[in-house]
């Protein structure tokens, strides 16, 4: 997309865009080529692995939650089955 | 518990302690005992979290709801199949937003295999490449009021890391 593009859709003005978009081409999560006497920006396609890394990380969190959830339920299930076990005693 | 990453997909397996039909009911139906607190679609502002509801057939809705009642749906049940699988879209943009589009959504399958008294959960989140072209229409994401401020708290986040 060209600034001007990228600026429509924005209530910031089109030299701030510019900003922006210098701040990010540096953090190389976008990327851009000149296209005659315009500049095309594009976001870096290796996003992607960001994506990967981002969801791995949610997901390992999220398994850990589970087996947390798992072990407390396992433990009640045990107690449950103590508990009818010792109201049969005398 | 174990990570492994392909190109497109992310996999991790854990092993809990429970037979496969309560290690699935667990996962399915009780979500919100152990989904991450921090990863709700639902607008919290000012709100709680009250439970995360499945509709138990493919096709269903996987929706948040709050304690004032609101609604949010998130994904949709791909495969329901106690106790062997569960299987789902994620309906997630890469910058945590809800996809209406579905062809540009990911899918998460869930595997429940006996293993020993317990059971092994293995997960795999793949296709992520359609939500690629996401990143390429980032017009989306700094579009909405207040989206320059979001994503760019994060890109100054990347490019501290």
């Amino acid at each position: 997309m060209a600034v001007g593009e990228i600026a429509a859709e924005l209530p910031v003005s089109r030299p701030a865009v510019s900003q922006h978009l210098r701040v990010l081409r540096e953090a190389r999560l976008v990327e851009s080529r000149e296209h005659g006497t315009r500049r095309i920006y594009a976001v870096r396609r290796e996003g992607l692995a960001e994506l990967r890394a981002q969801l791995d990380r949610f997901w390992e969190t999220a398994l850990q939650g589970f087996a947390s959830a798992a072990a407390l339920e396992g433990k009640q299930m045990q107690d449950r089955i103590r508990q009818s076990a010792g109201k049969g005693r005398p | 518990m174990s990570t492994e990453t392909s190109v497109t997909s992310v996999e991790q397996t854990v092993s809990v302690a429970l037979a496969p039909r309560e290690a699935f009911d667990l996962f399915v139906h009780r979500m919100e005992s152990w989904w991450p607190e921090d990863h709700h679609m639902l607008d919290m502002t000012d709100d709680e979290l009250d439970r995360m509801v499945v509709e138990p057939e493919a096709g269903g809705r996987i929706y948040d709801v709050a304690k004032s009642g609101n609604e949010c749906c998130w994904a949709h049940v791909l495969a329901y199949e106690p106790p062997v699988r569960f299987a789902f879209s994620w309906d997630i943009t890469p910058t945590w937003q809800i996809e209406q589009d579905r062809a540009r959504c990911s899918e998460v399958n869930v595997s429940f295999e006996p293993d020993g008294d317990g059971t092994l959960v293995r997960l795999v989140h793949r296709h992520l490449d359609r939500h690629g072209e996401g990143w390429e229409g980032m017009r989306d994401a700094v579009g909405s009021p207040g989206g320059w401020g979001r994503g760019l708290s994060a890109f100054v986040a990347a490019a501290a890391g």
